[in-house]
C-alpha cells in the first residue's frame, strides 16, 4: 500500500517497548479494512502473554462484537474512529457492556482553512465534520479517552501539532493521548508543557530508534513534571 | 518449595485472558472454572475484574461462587479480588441499582463523583498512579511488596470501609481512593496487577507466596 512501510513484528516491539517501561501498547491497525481481521487478533493474543501494561487497539472496529472479540483475546481498550463517526451510538454500546474506560475515541485531525477537519479510515477520506464539533457531540456518549492524532504531523517526526492539542484539551475534560508528530524528546517535553494532555503516543520515532523511551522519560523528569520511571 | 495450584473464578465478566498469563508467571497450575462443581481445592483463589458489580454478583450467585468463598474463607485459603472481584467482597454496592455483595468488607461500593467535588468528566479514574501507604502499622502492611505506579481503569470504588483494612491508598485530586485492603486471608486491590507492569508481577508474586495461615515459602 502506498505510503506505508514495514518496520518490524508488532509483538517483537510491544515485548521490546513494555521491556523498556512503555505505559501502553497501542496497536493501530492501519489496513483493517483491507485485510482479514484474525491478523489483528492474533496479535493481541500474543501480545497479552507477556505485556502486562495496558493494550488499546484500534482500526476496522465497527460492531460491539468487533470489540468483544478483542477484549476476549486480552485488549484492555477498543479506539474507535470511523465507526464512531457513523455510528455514534456504538460508542454508548461498548461503554455500556464493557465500561467507559474500555472505550477510546481517536480523531485523525487534518488543517483546513478555518481549524481541523476530522478524517477517517485513516486519514483517506474527509467527514465535512469539524474537529471542534465533534468533541461537543462526544461529550456524554461514554467515551472513556481520546487519542488525537493529526493527519499533517503523523510520521514526520517534524513535532506534534500543539494549536490543535490545545483547542481540543480547552473543549474536552476527558484524558488526552497526544498522537503524531514526535521526532525528539524536546517535541514530548513541549507538549507536556503546553497542552496539559495525559499521555503522549509515539510510533515512528520509536520504531526508528530516533528516541528511546528510557530517555523520553528522563527528560520529562529532568524539566519536573512525573513519569513511571523507574517503574 | 511451594508450587501454587491458582483457580480464576469465572463470572463472566472481566479480562481473564491478561490475568491467567499473569499467573502463569507464578504456578504451571492455574485452572478457570465456571461453576462451584468445577473447583478441586487450590492454594490461592483470584477474582479478576472488569465489569460491573450488578451483572458480577448475579452470576457469582448463579455459579455458587459464594459457597465457594466462604468455605474458602473458613479454610484461610488466600483470596485476592481484582477491582470488580474486589467490589463484590463488599456489603452493598450502588453500580446499576443497589445490590448486596458478599460482605466480607464493611464497605459500601460507590461512584466515585459522589466521594468528592471532582469534575465528573474525569471520571473513569484511568492511568498509572502511585499507591500510598496508610497509617497503618499492621503486620499485613509491613508484609506487602507495594511501592509505586499501578495501574486503574474503575470508575466506582470503595467507601466507608473502616481504616484498619486499608493498606494502600491511591490519591487523585481529593480523592482517597482505596487501593489495597486486607481481611483475614482475603486482599483487594482496586487497581490491575497483570496490568501494572514489573509491580504488579511483584505484588502477584508475593500474593502466591503466602499461603494458608500466612506462611510463606518463596516460589523458585
Amino acid at each position: 500500500m502506498e505510503g506505508l512501510r514495514i518496520v518490524g513484528d508488532p509483538n517483537v516491539l510491544a515485548n521490546k517497548y513494555y521491556e523498556s517501561a512503555a505505559d501502553e501498547i497501542v496497536f493501530m491497525d492501519t489496513v483493517a479494512s483491507l485485510y482479514r481481521r484474525e491478523s489483528i487478533l492474533k496479535i493481541v493474543e500474543k501480545a497479552s502473554e507477556n505485556v502486562f501494561i495496558p493494550i488499546t487497539v484500534g482500526g476496522g472496529i465497527r460492531s460491539i462484537e468487533n470489540a468483544k472479540q478483542l477484549f476476549s483475546r486480552g485488549a484492555d481498550k477498543v479506539a474507535i474512529n470511523s465507526a464512531a463517526v457513523s455510528n455514534p451510538s456504538l460508542i454508548t454500546e461498548i461503554a455500556r457492556h464493557f465500561g467507559s474506560q474500555s472505550v477510546v475515541v481517536s480523531i485523525e485531525a487534518k488543517r483546513v482553512e478555518n481549524g481541523w477537519e476530522v478524517f477517517i479510515n485513516n486519514g483517506r477520506e474527509p467527514t465535512g465534520i469539524g474537529v471542534g464539533d465533534w468533541i461537543q457531540k462526544l461529550k456524554g456518549l461514554g467515551a472513556g479517552e481520546l487519542i488525537l492524532s493529526s493527519v499533517d504531523r503523523d510520521g514526520t517526526k517534524k513535532g506534534m501539532d500543539i494549536e490543535l492539542l490545545r483547542m481540543v484539551r480547552d473543549r474536552c475534560q476527558l484524558p488526552i493521548v497526544a498522537a503524531s508528530g514526535v521526532g525528539s524528546l524536546d517535541d514530548v517535553v513541549e507538549v507536556f508543557e503546553q497542552c496539559d494532555v495525559e499521555a503522549v503516543a509515539i510510533g515512528t520515532a520509536l520504531h526508528s530508534g530516533a528516541i528511546q523511551i528510557a530517555d523520553i522519560k528522563n527528560a520529562i523528569q529532568v524539566n519536573g513534571m512525573e513519569a513511571r520511571y523507574p517503574c | 518449595m511451594l508450587i501454587p495450584s491458582i483457580v480464576i473464578l469465572d463470572y463472566g465478566v472481566g479480562n481473564l485472558h491478561s490475568v491467567w498469563h499473569a499467573c502463569k508467571q507464578f504456578s504451571e497450575n492455574v485452572t478457570v472454572i465456571s461453576d462451584f462443581s468445577e473447583y478441586s481445592p487450590a492454594t490461592h483463589i483470584v477474582l479478576p475484574g472488569v465489569g460491573a458489580f450488578n451483572v458480577a454478583i448475579s452470576e457469582i450467585r448463579k455459579r455458587r461462587f459464594d459457597e465457594l468463598i466462604n468455605s474458602s474463607i473458613k479454610e484461610q485459603t488466600p483470596i485476592l479480588g481484582v477491582c470488580i472481584g474486589m467490589h463484590v467482597l463488599a456489603k452493598i454496592g450502588f453500580e446499576n441499582g443497589e445490590n448486596s455483595g458478599l460482605g466480607i468488607f464493611d464497605a459500601e461500593v460507590r461512584h466515585l463523583s459522589e466521594q468528592a467535588e471532582i469534575d465528573e468528566q474525569r471520571i473513569p479514574h484511568i492511568g498509572w498512579t502511585k499507591v500510598e501507604t496508610t497509617n497503618n502499622e499492621s503486620q499485613a502492611n509491613n508484609d506487602l511488596e507495594i511501592s509505586g505506579y499501578f495501574y486503574f481503569a474503575h470508575s466506582f470504588g470503595y467507601v466507608d470501609l473502616p481504616k484498619p483494612y486499608i493498606l494502600r491508598e491511591a490519591v487523585v485530586g481529593k480523592l482517597r481512593i482505596p487501593a489495597v485492603v486486607k481481611s483475614g486471608s482475603v486482599t483487594g486491590v482496586q487497581f490491575h496487577p497483570e496490568k501494572s507492569g514489573a509491580n504488579g508481577l511483584r505484588f502477584l508474586r508475593k500474593f502466591f507466596e503466602t499461603g494458608r495461615n500466612n506462611s510463606e515459602q518463596k516460589i523458585s
